[in-house]
């Protein structure tokens, strides 16, 4: 009995666990969903009429194409490949269908499915097919290979998410694992990582519309033909599309443009709200998945600059079934939403084995959500309609009539559409109808000049925007396409602008350079930095040489000129760069930043000189010397001549200055300063040390010594920290003696080094360890993601734990998973997670808020089983998400880093621990990587007792789903810096949005304001509170409205104990232009 | 005919060395066939129709083929990378030759390379010298097939003039290479004309990669046995070549006989004759193993009538399909979906399904197991009888 109740805690379903027997029934499936107020769900399809769907595609006629696969996740030993793509049609129009069929079948995990051409075109592995009826029988029979190389290094990531395009070319995404290899009539085409491409296939053109997002099975294209995207596997929810653009984890590239909702659950696909049948206020709308927690979320969608902001808008549906798993969604023909269900209690790969039994292999649901009271739109007959009559239907306020409308013309004979689509064309006065108009021009491959030269001075931005970026693809259709593109990079829009700075980079020139940098001299925001970052970053080939030779000049404008400059580090950028600090001296902020990055990665010895001589200006020293250290001690370079001037920055007033001119020294190796580097590091200079360290021999070896022996415990520890550095079995042997105050430094410094680990562990006592010492040092390992068993166990040992057995029986782990459900506490259990020694919330997250090395948790409970929430904290070796690929790096210098990859270019390698944001480690200085398991450390079960990890595992099976842990769409402040001492430490918000106040407090909270405007600042109570903002004092009341600018603002709070805590939302305020956001992160 | 001229050139070269190439190519029992390359191996996957020509050739020997094609490949290793980088991919096709140890390898390189055009032609001379030394160093024999002609198929695709001229500097640098190697070339370029038969241009369609084959076998000395019967029912004779006749009951209305063909007919175009003289005048079905191979009058028998079906022909089919499910297997084995979770860097979590791998080795023998009964011809009743 304990153990079946285990597992309907685990399966978490709210009905009795479905027998083999007895097949789960749709309408108590349907009875668990929470439906938002106005709609209604109704069963479209289910089992036996479709089982496992996985995408879904309406055709013109109205039918419903779903791609199904019963191997999925993984094709059994000698299975013969039979999944099967069905066709489902309600032909009495009752909203239901009456009518199933296969269209094909022995198909390997078939993962998308479009029709089109006679057939359709489906994702089979590796594969893109097409697969026609050509005799009419509703069965394919004629098979073609389109496409073939596509990855399948893991199929839930395979080739996915077929959609068409308003001008006729089809799209779709691959996934983080997969690495493709395409051979195509005009070139191999490569991508390893995650991406949408863009097909074509009348000329079979394949390319990349845009990298990253870890998991993306959702991308649309709203009515202007602007894309978004949402990621099964990433946090960001919406996804503002921008061509040639890379998105968050894809595994290079300098800078990842990220999503418009940091700090949301995954979502597994989304459509675009149109039609009449659907209420006012949620036009244009997205509905997207969260497949993991069971619910379907609404985010509304604005212009913000020259992108967009998005805003969780509430649930449309919310289950407590665990089985419901909303993966496709789609507008239907009668203006409803027809949902794919793939109904699976487990989902995804790594959670549970590809061969569990609990994996659903033949159910699925296809709902039909309606609004009520609400007409249904009468269904159009596209399908052998008169092309006059298919040419209104461009108009019609259906997207989804529009588009089948343009799909159905777009495949008849060009002959018999191009007279009447020119007729059509001329009589169209409204904008978006004159743009179908192109769009349908574009998919027939005929120019159409003088509309697309009308549609880039449009008066509605939109059709600018669009007729800029069809410009950009068929560029040959005018004789003179960068002289329209000088007019729209100056457009008064900053979408067009975004266009248009995009579109040149498809016209690779000197030229097009120079005007892409133009877009600089009207305002600015952050999609528009972007893109002229990328766009001067990739054409980076044809204009840096030319801007040596004088060529390219940005017509002598010197904020263009360092804008590309910045945006593209070569030794060349800086070459330039130094001669304007030689001439002119230092730059100011970014420029200046980049100039200094770029000395460190390539910079020569003469650069180094120049540099060095610019170094006494006043605030830079510090940055200057430490660029300088790292380029000697990464790539063995100094300048050349003189160094002695490094004295004057040896005496300097700063002490930040001085220990960065003795840590130079060191790097310089100048036995000359020897003396200072004594005395300082006597002093307790750590920089001092390590620059002795760095001199090295006898002298530095018997000062060390001397340190070591101090009665002073903290220049004990320096001396064990430099003695580290020149023979670590030595130090190793006296760092037991040397563990008194806070041993952090010393232990970082030994794990730091090749060997550091296992010569500590061999010479500590655990006895002799003082306890304190031990938590501190596994703290720090725990935050640099490092596993060390050996020295792990010391220090366990040390604080008085054993560690604990780790692999569980199975019968144990039902045990235990019985007890999570009858003894877990989920409050307890939160008090558990935010402990301070166990660092959860250094690595990660919960809604945003919290570290980034680790997934965030805001819906795992919703989607992870209990078992594998167990075995993640017990054995953290055996699990790894996806975008968290942790690497070891052993430096040519010794040094050993951890870290989870964050992004790597031809010259960098990006890692994140959880002390450090960003660790950027040159590849020349790399020895050896490896791709490593989990950072999580292993050791976690130990600093808690039994009952503590059920509450624990209680709480983290809660969040996501339906009661107070659930995924909240209020814009609550999560991240808080509490004044501690004269230090600001972050503090995070309950999963509840409350931040536990106990005693006086001083709180920081940071929002980002992207388009200025009004704000409503809203308070659980204002009672006893101070409020600032910006440093100015503010009248706190439990709502208070704010004017403010762009920018990132600090809300400070002064707080007396209080039970209720502080639970603060920020958001626009009604009517507002204002966009903006509480910050989250770490 | 090119390329037959083409092998003739070669033929002084080779005859310095390895007198025995002028025979026609011959695989031995315990042979190893491995076919490597880029599209073109990996999509002949669906076709197998070299491999079913070489299987019914040699029907008495045991010989083991496996399909090493990846899409997108190219001499450097470009698409066996997976996450590591190019020069990862390329060490994993020399394990893998390490591992297989081939006796004899067709190799299909040079279309993706020959994109880059001149300027990529010294670096794929490199790599291809690379890839050939990873092969001799297991002693494999090396035929080096060269890339197709990139077909014109009209606008708006690509008009290939451009792409054409640089793949004939790149089949220029695989001819060069194998002829310094002595391997054999066939020039598949020249062999399959301007229209190679293709949907897209550059890759075969199930015509042309049946033309393939049957032009790598004409150059390998494998053309297509005769395999012609003339009966004459006054005289009670039999003639037969290419096939053992034996139990003739010859009548003016009706023939039968039992045939037992040397070999399969490799390719489905291989033609066959039957002369049938001294029927009766009317029209006769012909039957072989029980399945109509060809209809016709008795004139038209009597001089005779080329067919291209019946039993044989089935039989050759279904060996086809056999093989093309023992390439699966072996593709569903050597290429596994979900590698990251199974062997790569998430072994942890789904490594325990490592263990599924060999157990596809046995599915593997038993289908090999099955094309070493079908290669063999089965003895086949041969009828001509009036149509109904």
């Amino acid at each position: 009995m304990k153990i079946l109740l285990a597992l309907a805690f685990a399966l978490g379903q709210a009905q009795p666990a479905p027998q083999a027997d007895k097949p789960p029934d749709p309408e108590e499936e349907r009875k668990t969903f929470k439906v938002a107020d106005g709609f209604e769900v109704t069963l479209f399809a289910a089992d036996p009429l479709v089982a496992k769907p996985i995408q879904i595609n309406f055709d013109a006629r109205g039918r419903l194409w779903v791609a199904t696969s019963s191997i999925y996740p993984q094709i059994g030993v000698g299975e013969v490949p039979n999944d099967k793509i069905v066709i489902l049609e309600d032909t009495d129009g009752d909203g239901k269908a009456d009518k199933s069929s296969v269209f094909a079948d022995g198909l390997f995990i078939p993962t998308a499915v479009e029709p089109g051409h006679g057939g359709a075109y489906v994702a089979n592995s590796t594969e893109v097919l097409h697969l026609e009826d050509t005799d009419g029988d509703g069965k394919a029979d004629r098979r073609r290979v389109l496409l073939s190389g596509f990855g399948t290094e893991d199929t839930h990531h395979i080739l996915h998410t077929f959609r068409w395009g308003p001008e006729g070319d089809l799209y779709f995404n691959q996934s983080i694992y997969i690495h493709s290899n395409i051979e195509t009539p005009h070139g191999p085409r490569r991508l390893g990582g995650a991406g949408i491409w863009r097909f074509r296939p009348s000329t079979l053109e394949l390319e990349v519309l845009c990298k990253g997002m870890c998991n993306p099975w959702g991308h649309t294209i709203d009515p202007w033909g602007q894309s978004f995207g949402t990621d099964g596997a990433g946090g960001d929810g919406i996804h503002f599309l921008m061509p040639g653009a890379t998105y968050p984890h894809f595994p290079s590239g300098e800078r990842h443009f990220p999503g418009l909702n940091p700090g949301q659950p995954k979502y597994c696909a989304h459509e675009i709200l149109s039609g009449r049948h659907l209420p006012d206020e949620v036009q244009g709308h997205l509905l997207a998945n969260d497949f993991r927690a069971n619910r379907v979320v609404r985010f509304a969608l604005t212009d913000e600059g020259a992108g967009y902001s998005s805003k969780q808008a509430g649930d449309l549906i919310k289950s407590t079934d665990r089985a419901f798993r909303p993966v496709d969604i789609r507008m239907g023909p009668d203006g409803a939403i027809y949902i794919a269900d793939w109904y699976n209690p487990i989902i995804n790969h790594g959670e549970v084995g590809f061969r569990d039994p609990r994996r659903d292999r033949t159910h699925g649901r296809i709902w039909r959500v309606t609004a009520k009271g609400r007409p249904l739109v009468q269904r159009p007959k596209l399908a052998g309609a008169p092309v006059t009559e298919l040419l209104e239907q461009l108009k019609s306020p259906e997207d989804w009539t529009r588009h089948f409308a343009k799909r159905v013309l777009s495949e008849k004979d060009p002959k018999e559409v191009l007279p009447a689509l020119a007729a059509w064309t001329k009589a169209q006065t409204d904008e978006h109808a004159k743009l179908e108009a192109l769009w349908m021009h574009q998919a027939f491959d005929v120019a159409e000049p003088d509309l697309l030269r009308a549609l880039l001075r449009s008066p509605d931005f939109r059709a600018r925007a669009a007729a800029t970026r069809l410009l950009a693809r068929r560029p040959r259709w005018v004789p003179d396409p960068l002289g329209l593109l000088e007019t729209q990079v100056a457009d008064e829009h900053p979408r067009v602008r975004l266009e248009a700075v995009r579109a040149l980079r498809e016209m690779p020139s000197e030229r097009a350079v120079e005007i892409a940098m133009r877009a600089l001299d009207k305002p600015t925001d952050r999609f528009l930095d972007y893109v002229l970052w990328l766009t001067a970053y990739e054409l980076k080939s044809v204009w840096l040489p030319a801007f040596e030779a004088g060529r390219v000049t940005f017509g002598a404008n010197r904020k263009h000129a360092d804008f590309a400059l910045q945006a593209v580090k070569s030794p060349m950028a800086l070459k330039t760069q130094i001669e304007r600090i030689k001439a002119e001296g230092w730059m100011a902020d970014e420029a200046r930043a980049a100039a200094l990055s770029m000395v460190t990665a390539f910079g020569t010895a003469d650069d180094l000189r120049t540099l060095f001589a610019a170094s006494y200006e006043p605030g830079l020293q510090a940055k200057v010397l430490g660029a300088l250290a790292r380029a000697a001690r990464e790539r063995d370079v100094k300048p050349a001549g003189d160094l002695s001037g490094l004295r004057r920055h040896i005496g300097h007033a700063d002490a930040g200055v001085r220990s960065a001119a003795l840590g130079l020294a060191g790097a310089w190796k100048l036995d000359a300063f020897r003396p200072d580097l004594a005395k300082a590091a006597g002093a307790g200079d750590k920089a001092a040390v390590e620059g002795l360290a760095a001199l090295g021999g006898e002298e530095s070896l018997r000062f060390f010594r001397g340190m070591t022996a101090s009665a002073e415990p903290r220049a004990r520890q320096l001396g064990v920290i430099g003695l580290a550095a020149i023979d670590l079995k030595e130090a190793a042997g006296l760092a037991g003696g040397s563990l008194a105050g806070d041993p952090t430094e010393l232990f970082a410094a030994f794990l730091q080094k090749k060997g550091g680990a296992e010569a500590l562990a061999a010479a500590l006592d655990p006895k002799k360890v003082p306890p304190d010492a031990a938590k501190l040092g596994l703290r720090w390992m725990y935050g640099a993601g490092r596993q060390e068993p050996a020295l792990v166990a010391i220090l366990n040992a040390a604080m008085g734990l054993t560690t604990k057995g780790r692999e569980l029986a199975p019968e144990a782990m039902r045990e235990l998973m019985a007890q999570v459900a009858s003894k877990g506490d989920a409050v307890r259990g939160e008090q558990v997670f935010r402990r301070k020694d166990l660092s959860c919330l250094q690595c990660h997250a919960v809604g945003g808020a919290g570290g980034a090395v680790g997934p965030d948790f805001i819906s795992l409970g919703a989607s992870a089983p209990v078992d594998y929430l167990v075995e993640s904290i017990l054995t953290p070796d055996k699990k790894q998400k996806e975008g968290y690929v942790s690497m070891a790096v052993m430096t040519k210098a010794g040094d050993v880093v951890t870290g989870v990859r964050v992004r790597e270019s031809g010259e960098e390698l990006v890692l994140r621990d959880a002390i450090r944001d960003e660790i950027v480690i040159p590849k020349v200085s790399i020895e050896a990587s490896k791709i490593t398991g989990s950072v999580m450390p292993s050791g976690l079960a130990d600093l808690m007792t039994d009952a503590e990890l059920l509450d624990l595992v209680r709480f983290l099976s809660e969040l996501g789903r339906a009661g107070p842990y659930a995924v909240t769409a209020a814009p609550v402040v999560r991240r808080w810096r509490a004044l501690e001492g004269e230090a600001w430490v972050p503090a995070y918000s309950q999963v509840s949005g409350v931040l536990p106040v106990e005693k006086p407090t001083q709180l920081r909270a940071e929002v980002e304001v992207t388009t200025p405007g009004r704000f409503r600042l809203r308070l659980n109570s204002a009672k006893g509170l101070e409020l600032t903002v910006d440093g100015k004092p503010v009248d706190a009341k439990d709502e208070v409205e704010l004017e403010l600018a762009r920018g990132l603002h600090v809300l400070g709070f002064k707080a007396e104990p209080r039970a209720e805590g502080l639970r603060c939302e920020f958001e626009e305020a009604p009517g507002s232009p204002g966009r903006g956001r509480a910050v989250g992160g770490k | 005919m090119l390329g037959r001229l083409w092998l003739l050139g070669l033929a002084p070269l080779l005859l310095a060395s390895r007198p025995q190439d002028l025979r026609p190519f011959e695989l031995a029992d315990g042979e190893r066939v491995a076919f490597i390359g880029n599209t073109f191996v990996e999509r002949d996957l669906e076709h197998n129709h070299l491999e079913t020509l070489l299987t019914t050739r040699f029907k008495d020997r045991s010989i083991v083929f496996r399909n090493l094609g990846w899409s997108g490949d190219t001499v450097f290793g470009h698409a066996r990378a997976s996450f590591g980088s190019t020069e990862d991919g390329f060490k994993h096709l020399a394990r893998q030759a390490g591992e297989l140890k081939p006796t004899t390898v067709f190799l299909a390189y040079g279309m993706n390379e020959s994109f880059e055009g001149e300027r990529g032609l010294a670096e794929f001379s490199k790599g291809l010298e690379r890839l050939l030394d990873v092969l001799a160093s297991v002693r494999a024999r090396v035929v080096v097939l060269s890339p197709i002609r990139h077909e014109d198929l009209g606008r708006p695709l690509p008009d290939p003039a451009d792409h054409n001229r640089s793949l004939l500097l790149y089949i220029g640098a695989l001819k060069e290479a194998a002829s310094r190697r002595k391997h054999l070339f066939i020039d598949l370029y020249a062999l399959l004309g301007e229209k190679p038969g293709t949907d897209n241009g550059i890759h075969l369609n199930a015509e042309g990669y049946r033309r393939a084959a049957r032009e790598i076998g004409k150059v390998l000395g494998l053309e297509p046995r005769p395999w012609k019967v003339e009966v004459d029912i006054g005289r009670s004779s039999i003639e037969a070549q290419g096939t053992r006749v034996r139990d003739l009951a010859a009548a003016t209305t009706r023939v039968s006989f039992e045939a037992t063909d040397e070999m399969l007919p490799g390719l489905a175009e291989t033609g066959r004759t039957l002369y049938v003289r001294g029927l009766s005048p009317g029209r006769y079905v012909l039957k072989i193993g029980g399945s109509v191979a060809a209809t016709g009058g008795s004139d038209e028998w009597a001089r005779g009538i080329d067919f291209r079906k019946g039993g044989p022909f089935d039989r050759v089919e279904e060996l086809r399909r056999a093989i093309a499910a023992k390439n699966l297997l072996y593709f569903n084995y050597w290429r596994p979906q979900n590698e990251t979770y199974i062997f790569g860097f998430r072994k942890k979590e789904q490594g325990h399904l490592q263990p599924e791998t060999p157990l596809f080795l046995p599915l593997i023998a038993d289908k090999e197991a099955v094309i070493a009964k079908l290669r063999v011809p089965e003895p086949q009743p041969v009828t001509l009888e009036p149509e109904k």
